[in-house]
This record gives structure tokens, sequence and C-alpha cells, in this order.
């Protein structure tokens, strides 16, 4: 019984905890495990592809990296539990291959285009541990010098210096090696033009995910403020962006420590009490629900 | 160089456009390049809304480039100059700019890579707001043009007219590479191409009373050197070159002002971007227009009653006149 229809994206570069917030995503609106969470109302899609990812996820087992030939569209209708009416929301699972080549080679999927023309929001995943930011040659060299105790050159002892040399085995620009931040910002551009297209304003949940990486006392919106200033900055200033920032440990763990996280699911006999969801207000649950009933405008 | 407005300008837009969004195969769609804008192209954002125009001009090597790739190191570390960075449409660009400042470039020394002439790509863009979100965003266009390319306007009015864009901008960035200035042997050329370069855009039209121009000392980092009397000798030289500026052209512009700046400093005691968050803000808000509103309004005279000034507010468009 479906009264109402809401599209939503995810974005997010390799590695950045999508396909592993979908396993546990799976787990929860089917299984109905977290009390209060969004439920599953209808299913299009590889149903095998998600149990696969689903049962390596339980078993706190590593998931493979999504690799673009193998790359699956899933789209599910979720619902409030104790509502009669229900909202749909089509989930699409991405490769982030497929969003390198959106930046790399200036080209999207077109079913992904397509996605985003009917979409009202999304969610935008980054791990904290795959941040790659940039470092300025001219933030680096005084700490060498102060390691080698070498005086900086002045301007008048190196009369020829305003043109500098050229290393030999200097790199040429590689998109892949851009910064993170930059790379999410032109995504995210993408994403708000196509959806602005047919409507003023488009909620984004930011998802830091592998929050058990991160300090526990700290925001998620301070840490991309932080990490991914540029980011942050460009949601920011967007009034055609509502934004709200979740960091999510779906495994709630480190895989080393596999050995515990099963026996959290074993003692409770709910896989999903490894789960952890920190809204910005530092509130944890269970939820992983909860960013999407935030992006369907449900709360 | 040869009229690159002309040459953009004949590029339609719609075609340019459609073949970047045009489908590629079956399974994709061509995204833009995110390549720095034809004047064609860069009219799609001047249409849409509140857009700047910032020239930035200057010698070979005195850090145009750097100064456009510098702010957008220095915002990719956070807000700048009381600005958020809202987007850009020349993301890839930006970014490739910078790549010779970084260590993924594996160099030990930061560099820019060289702008070529005569490339009609030419305006970088950013988007930004004042941070405290009062004011919309405003888009703003850099030019990125080559050391070359001025030097030809610096050589033939014919090419100096040739620069539309001189004219068209909001703000006329003039950069002095401060560098150039400490040496005995180079100072003096340095300053003299930046005057003859203000003295051609003058006497060609390029600029006059409704120019906002700012002269930019770059690398100021390498003028304040440690030695106390190198360091005096420097500053008197730069203070000379910015009063004979000043003494030449400040009648025949709308504002004329001098900063110091150190856009990538190399020397200890200097931030990115040092002496940037005036000019910034400058570029990204006031508008030629509205500095003309305030010469009418300082040189007009006082009106002689209450009822003049009651009809002046009445009825502006009477006075327009007057005072010019």
């Amino acid at each position: 019984m479906t009264s109402a229809s809401s599209k939503h994206f995810i974005i997010g570069l390799p590695e950045a905890g999508k396909t592993t917030f979908l396993a546990a995503l799976w787990h929860v609106v089917e299984t109905r495990e977290v009390e209060g969470s969004l439920v599953l109302d209808s299913f299009h899609g590889d149903q095998g592809y998600l149990h696969d990812i689903t049962a390596l996820w339980a078993d706190s087992n590593k998931l493979e990296r999504t690799k673009i030939p193998h790359e699956k569209y899933v789209s599910m209708h979720l619902r409030e539990s104790t509502e009669t009416v229900t909202a749909e929301v089509v989930f699409t699972d991405l490769s982030g291959e497929s969003f390198q080549i959106q930046w790399r080679d200036r080209q999207m999927d077109i079913k992904y285009a397509k996605l985003l023309d009917e979409s009202c929001g999304g969610l935008m995943f980054i791990h904290p541990l795959k941040v790659v930011s940039e470092t300025l040659i001219s933030d680096v060299n005084p700490l060498i010098n102060r390691l080698t105790a070498t005086e900086p050159r002045s301007a008048r002892e190196a009369p020829d210096a305003e043109a500098p040399q050229e290393s030999p085995d200097e790199a040429q620009w590689d998109a892949d090696t851009s910064p993170t931040q930059v790379q999410l910002v032109d995504l995210a551009q993408f994403a708000v033009e196509r959806c602005c297209e047919r409507r003023d304003k488009i909620r984004i949940g930011l998802i830091v995910s592998a929050w058990d990486c991160i300090d526990s006392q700290v925001r998620p919106s301070e840490w991309v403020r932080e990490y991914l200033p540029l980011l942050w900055q460009y949601v920011t200033a967007n009034d055609a962006i509502d934004v709200e920032y979740f960091g999510i440990s779906a495994q709630g763990g480190k895989l080393e420590d596999a050995d515990e996280l099963r026996e959290v699911a074993r003692t409770s006999g709910r896989c999903s009490d490894r789960i952890r969801v920190v809204l910005d207000d530092l509130s944890e649950s269970h939820d992983i629900t909860s960013p999407i009933r935030w992006v369907m405008g449900l709360q | 160089m040869t009229d690159d407005e002309s040459s953009d300008t004949q590029t339609p837009v719609s075609e340019e456009t459609e073949s970047r969004s045009q489908i590629s195969d079956g399974a994709h769609i061509n995204l833009p390049l995110g390549e720095a804008h034809t004047s064609a192209e860069a009219s799609a954002i001047t249409s849409r809304q509140r857009t700047q125009l910032v020239m930035v001009a200057g010698a070979v090597r005195s850090g145009k480039t750097t100064l456009l790739a510098s702010l957008f190191h220095r915002f990719q570390k956070g807000p700048f100059a009381g600005l958020l960075f809202a987007g850009s449409t020349t993301l890839p660009d930006l970014d490739r700019r910078c790549h010779l400042a970084r260590t993924s470039s594996r160099r030990t020394t930061p560099d820019t890579g060289r702008t070529r002439p005569g490339v009609p790509r030419k305006l970088l863009h950013l988007r930004l707001r004042v941070e405290d979100l009062t004011e919309g965003i405003v888009d703003v266009l850099f030019t990125d043009l080559s050391g070359e390319d001025y030097e030809a306007a610096r050589n033939s009015p014919e090419e100096c007219r040739g620069m539309r864009l001189i004219h068209q901008s909001d703000h006329f960035v003039l950069l002095l590479d401060g560098k150039m200035l400490t040496y005995p042997t180079k100072r003096q050329a340095a300053k003299h191409e930046a005057v003859t370069l203000l003295r051609c855009c003058v006497e060609s039209g390029q600029l006059g009373a409704h120019s906002l121009v700012d002269v930019l000392v770059n690398k100021w980092d390498a003028v304040h050197v440690d030695d106390q009397s190198k360091r005096q000798q420097n500053i008197e030289f730069v203070e000379d070159v910015e009063q004979l500026i000043r003494d030449r052209f400040s009648k025949n512009l709308g504002r004329l002002r001098f900063f110091r700046i150190a856009a990538r400093p190399e020397f200890p005691g200097f931030q990115l971007c040092h002496g940037l968050e005036d000019p910034l803000r400058s570029w990204t808000f006031d508008r030629p227009e509205s500095l003309l509103e305030r010469t009418v309004r300082i040189t007009e005279p006082p009106l002689s009653s209450e009822f003049e000034r009651f009809m002046q507010r009445k009825i502006p468009s009477m006075f327009a006149d007057e005072g010019k």
C-alpha cells in the first residue's frame, strides 16, 4: 500500500561504507529487530545479492568491495512500523568506482542520472580512514627545515629563484589522487543540480561510517567541519541543501575484533545490537534507518 | 595577443552546452568537464545571478594563477575572510592548478603550472557566501590569463583594446612580483612593466572612472627579509612604486588601492593567502556601480533647502545628473 513516493540517492567513493550500511539496513528492516525503526514494505532488486552481503555482515565478515560489473541497484520501500500510510524510498547501491568515474572521466551512469532527476534527497557516505587530504609542500617544508636545522634561503641569496626548478620525478596531476573533499563537493554539485531542477530544496544525510574509529565526544558535524571543511562549507552555504549529520558504525567495531562483535550478537540474540548510530546531539541508537527517516522528511 | 574575446563569443553557447550534455553512449551521460570557462560559457553563470568578474593581471610569474590556486587551497582548510566556499563549476581545473604545490606532485618546492598564452578557457569560478549567511551566494569569476597576454597588451594599444574583459571586469587586480622588487638588477623592469600596463589600460579607455583597481604587491614574505637594513630598503622601494602609481593614476580611476600579500609564502611568519582577506571580500561584494553612487553623493553640491532634499528622496531621477 503505497500512498507517497520519494526517491533517494546514495553518494560515496570506494570503501566509504555503503555496502556495509546496506547489509545492516537490510537486516534491520527485514527482521524488525530494532524498535521504532522503519520497516520493509516492498522490495525490488537482486535479493540474492542482499542476502549474501547481509549474511557476511551478520557473521562480522569483511564485505567485498563492490566492483562495477557487480553493481547492484537495490530498491527498498520503507515505512514507519506504526503507520498505515507508507512512504516509498528507493535506494540505489552503487560501487564507489562509478563516482570516481563521475569525477575523473566526467561521465554519469544514466540510471543514476534518472534517479537524481526524481530524487528529493540522499545519503552521502564518508569513511574517516579513507579521507585523502591535500598536503602542501609549503606546510611541510618548515617542519623539515626545523628537523634538519636548515635556514630558509633569503630572497637575496637566491636571485634566480623566481622560477622553481622541476623535480625529475615530478608526478602529473591525477584526478584519482585529488582530495576526497574536492571530489565529494563535485559529486554533490552534480546531484544537487539535477535534483533542484524540479524542487527548491533537497535533504542530504551526511554519514560518517566506521564511527567506532572516532573520538566519542565529537559530533558528526564537528568531525566533518574539521576533516572535510570544503564539503562542510558547501553544504552549509547552499540554501538548496538541508543537511543532517550521522555517525554510523554498521559493524559496531573493527573486524579485527570480530569475535567480540559476534559475542555481542550471540548474547543478545540480535545482530542489530552491534550497530551504533550517533546523531548530531550525540544521542545513540541501533536504528540504522534513522538517516533514511530524516531524508524522507519523517522527522 | 589575438582578440580571444571575439573568438569566444563566436562559439555558440547552445552548441557547446549541447555537446557536453549529450548522451555519450547507451549507459552514460557526459558531465561538464569542469574546465576554466570561455567567456561564452560564463554567460550561463552571469545570466543566472549576481556575478563578480575579477581581472587578475600581471607580468609572467608574478603569481596570478598561484593567487587563484592559493585561494582554493585556503578554502580547503576552512572559511576564509569571513566567507564560505559555496561551490564551483571549475573544480577539476582549480584542483589541477593546485597540484604542483602539493606533496603528491613529488616536488620539494611548490610551483604552479604556467598558463599558456592565448587560451580561450580563462575564467575560473568560485561561489562564495558570507559566513553568517546573512547575504546570498555570490558567483565570482577570476580571469586566468598568461603573463604573455598582458605583455602583448602592454606593448600594443590594439591588443589592449582587444582585451574586453578588462573593461567588463568589476575589479582589475594588478599583481606586482614583490620578489622581483627586491633584486637591484630587476626591480626597475618590474616597476616599469606594471606602470606601463596600467598606462596602456587607462589610455586605451579600458580602465577609467568606472574602474575599481587594486595593486597587490605579491610575495611580500620575500620583501620582508630578516635583515633590518635590507628590509627597510625593500619596503622603501615598494613605497616608491606605490606612490608613483598613485600619483600617475589615482585621478583617472574610480578607486585605486594597494595591498601587500603573500599568496603562497615561502618564508616563515606568513600564512597562506597572507593579506588577501580584505581584497577577497571587496572582490566579492564591492561593485563599480556602488562606487559610482558614492562618487555622485560625495561630489554633488549640498541641496539648498529641505524641500529640495525631500524632492530628491521622492524623485531621485530628477537629481541623477547633478554632481557629475
